[in-house]
């Protein structure tokens, strides 16, 4: 970048650097690199889409006065269970302490999540055993459609609610999978909203008794 | 353009007194200058290039974690347990210090960004000067340049003093030059430049390498890439479980096209994309035309033809027990036999799939049609003929009504046997995968795909229930206790891969620029010529990047006012008239 320059012999100095100088010097580079810079976010950026809007939906606060154990909810044994309220495929809404009162079985769930495919069977067919027992299963989607959500549970007779998180706000919350951050993944929740058990990956049908027992006492669970 | 300056603009310049300074705030000031100063110092920039051509070879040298395990701190460890063989106790202290992953390692990383640093810190330290050089350049030179520079020529002139200065500067003009005029007393100054913005050439491949190092940073952090394997009719997310952005994709329709001989033509996969429970894009992808949206480019990345969609229900209810499209990904060997009456009539002409293996042979029980009589065909690879060499398949035969009258064939040979011809056509591998999860007696099940002489295909699944052998057709649903199995048909995969690259539209940028400020720095090289015209002579004397440029336009100016002289005419026409005054 060298530049020429006359050798001189005391003619006119070219003019000084001032301060108002170098700022203009610095903020034409800049600005200029400013503007490709922007330009290329906006080239980028253009066809993106508007983003996931949850309109409100996922985590709220759990009122204190459904909150037994004095403490912040948290996604463990002891703790309460973290509220939220999220919509059902058919435009309804649903808020977990809502169901305060009877034991919960919140479970993770997706159509494209084979092992939560292989899991729903024993889902149904536990719904079907100890719903007169006041069991309430809440199979919580991962941002799928209302139509594909439909679809899966009319395939596989699931009559528990079916809320579905559209922004996947409620995975980080709850900690899906755990260590290994995976579905299908399932929380079993007392009547006074106090999480009892968990369990990463697809339970069988002692998997889902053996917990039950600990949320449903003196049931044939 | 040219004008006359009848007035140097004299700049005030800066000075007074210092202002008090604390220890502290001196002692700031003196430390920015100093990193400013070795920012922008070439050494400094040639010193991290250095050091990052000796970390380049390192990685080269010494084994670098994979990609594809390099978020898995488990197979990192495990990777590392191997390479103990070679680097023993210093396997660790190598690791710590970045070494089997040098792009990622922080020092690496770090020098990188220093020398983006120095780099724009280097053109922002020189655009001051090279800014007021362009636009306030020096007009006037003292007479002793014209002794002394390198460049520097006595030219004819038709004219003397100003009529000689006009002359010249409409040659110059012509030549693209920009011409300025000051004339003191009998002698007229000329000061002509051209291509003064070409300097800034330089600054565009400084930008370049900046952008082209933020590039590679911008798609380091910010870069995605996943590769799905999706069948039709089916969704996958393109993250592994939730996130802000997450998408699902559905493969509608999943085509490849194939030459005579099997070589791929052409994959294509029909695609829907949805986020936040809607649809956001439809539209085909190819290898080289990928769907595009949200930033993210979905690319066709492969094509796997051999799937199976299995369904169970549980008949009481209709509930669904099983649904999965299986990728047949392995193979099971199966022979191809035709087997003819004594007429010549063809009774059976297929591939035999195999449901039993006894000792090394795999077969199956065939019913041969016509003939009210079964046959165990099995089909076993003889041993291999040395090393690496695969050895000859061959077809085994039993009647079930005579175990003890069998018979081997040979690939393409035929046999009469009891009034039936039978021919092995060759042994052939069929689509299977052994899977877990199918509803029945086993945990682990085998599917097979085969299909009819017609084309109609279908499944055998070996060991779903009591250990044997089902085989189902398209739609038509098999019942064993309770559960209604159902072949859906045949289904294709379509291998797509997810991007997002958000430094490749910087690296392409970066790019154009170097190309544009290389292009500007070696075709257009800036020249400025200072001519001194008095009554006796004409001197030009000039500062060009190259010194054959300047001579090959002196050598033109020379040439044209000598042509001028000749002619008589000292006028020579002003391009876009005369503007000086």
């Amino acid at each position: 970048m060298a530049d020429q320059q006359p050798e001189l012999d005391g003619v006119e100095e070219a003019p000084r650097r001032s301060w108002a100088g170098a700022f203009r010097s610095l903020v034409l580079p800049l600005g200029l690199l400013a503007v490709i810079l922007g330009g290329l976010w906006y080239w980028d950026t253009r066809d993106d889409g508007p983003g996931i809007d949850d309109g409100g939906y996922g985590t709220v606060e759990l009122p204190e006065s459904r909150n037994v154990t004095g403490r912040s909810p948290a996604v463990e044994t002891g703790r309460a269970a973290p509220d939220f309220l999220l919509q059902t495929p058919d435009g309804g809404e649903l808020r977990l302490s809502d169901l305060q009162g009877q034991p919960v079985l919140v479970n993770f769930w997706a159509s494209w999540c084979s092992p939560c495919r292989a899991e729903m069977p024993e889902l149904v067919a536990a719904y079907e055993r100890h719903r007169d027992n006041g069991l309430v299963i809440v199979g919580v989607n991962l941002q799928e459609t209302d139509g594909q959500v439909t679809s899966f549970a009319e395939d596989f007779g699931v009559d528990f609610p079916l809320v579905i998180d559209r922004d996947g706000e409620l995975s980080d919350v709850w900690r899906l999978g755990g260590p290994i951050e995976g579905i299908p993944t399932s929380y079993f929740i007392d009547a006074s909203g106090v999480i009892r058990a968990l369990f990463y990956g697809p339970m069988q049908d002692q998997d889902i008794e053996e917990r039950l027992a600990e949320i449903m006492p003196g049931s044939s669970a | 353009m040219a004008s006359v300056d009848t007035a140097q603009h004299q700049p005030t310049p800066t000075g007074g007194a210092k202002p008090a300074r604390g220890v502290g705030p001196a002692r700031a000031v003196e430390l920015i200058v100093w990193a400013w100063r070795m920012l922008a110092s070439a050494q400094f920039a040639i010193a991290l290039i250095g050091c990052l051509v000796v970390a380049g070879l390192l990685a080269v040298l010494l084994p670098q974690v994979p990609v594809q395990i390099r978020n898995n701190p488990a197979a990192i460890d495990a990777w590392l347990v191997l390479r103990e063989d070679s680097f023993g106790p210093f396997t660790e202290p190598l690791h710590r210090m970045g070494l089997f992953n040098v792009v990622a390692a922080w020092w690496f990383l770090s020098a990188l960004g220093l020398l983006a640093a120095a780099i724009t810190v280097y053109v922002l330290d020189r655009f001051l000067d090279v800014w007021r050089n362009v636009t306030q350049p020096r007009r006037q030179v003292p007479d002793s340049f014209f002794e002394r520079a390198a460049n520097r020529v006595a030219l004819p002139s038709a004219e003397s003093g100003e009529a000689g200065a006009r002359q010249i500067e409409a040659i110059l003009s012509k030549r693209r030059f920009r011409v300025r005029r000051v004339a003191r007393g009998d002698t007229v100054y000329l000061f002509a430049d051209r291509f003064a913005w070409a300097q800034f050439g330089n600054f565009a491949t400084h930008i370049a390498l900046v952008l082209f190092l933020v590039g590679g940073l911008v798609s380091y952090l910010g870069g995605y890439t996943n590769a799905l394997l999706i069948a039709e009719g089916t969704a996958s997310p393109i993250f592994a479980v939730s996130h802000p952005n997450q998408m699902q994709i559905e493969v509608l329709d999943a085509v490849a096209a194939f030459d005579a001989t099997g070589s791929p033509l052409d994959y294509r996969s029909e695609l829907v994309i949805y986020q936040g429970g809607e649809e956001v894009a439809r539209g085909t992808t190819t290898v080289n035309d990928p769907l595009l949206y949200g930033g993210y480019r979905f690319h066709q990345g492969g094509y796997f033809g051999e799937g199976a969609a299995l369904r169970v229900r549980d008949v009481a209810t209709g509930n669904t027990l099983y649904a999965e499209v299986l990728a047949l990904t392995g193979l099971v060997p199966a022979p191809v036999i035709v087997v003819r009456d004594a007429g010549g009539n063809v009774l059976l002409d297929a591939a035999i799939v195999p449901t039993d293996l006894i000792e090394d042979v795999r077969g199956s029980l065939i019913a041969v049609p016509g003939t009210g009589r079964e046959f165990w065909v099995g089909v076993r690879q003889d041993d291999e003929d040395g090393p690496g060499s695969a050895g000859a398949w061959s077809l085994v035969v039993f009647d079930r009504g005579q175990t003890d009258a069998g018979f081997v064939l040979t690939g393409g040979e035929t046999l009469r046997a009891d009034g039936l011809e039978w021919t092995f056509v060759e042994a052939i591998g069929l689509p299977a995968l052994v899977s877990a999860g199918l509803p029945g007696d086993s945990d682990r099940t085998q599917t097979v795909l085969s299909q009819t002489p017609d084309g109609t295909p279908f499944v055998t699944v070996l060991g779903a229930v009591d250990d044997s052998a089902m085989t189902l057709f398209p739609d038509q649903p098999v019942v064993v206790d309770g559960r209604e199995y159902v072949f859906e048909g045949r289904r294709e995969f379509a291998g797509i891969e997810v991007r997002r690259d958000p430094g490749a539209n910087l690296i392409w940028v970066a790019a154009g620029l170097l190309v544009a400020g290389l292009v500007v720095t070696f075709y257009l090289p800036r020249m400025r010529l200072w001519a001194r015209v008095r009554d006796d002579e004409a001197v030009v004397a000039g500062l060009a990047e190259r010194r054959g440029v300047f001579q090959s336009e002196a050598e033109h100016l020379r040439k044209e006012l000598e042509a001028a002289r000749m002619d008589g005419n000292p006028e020579i026409e002003m391009p876009g008239g005369d503007m000086n005054d």
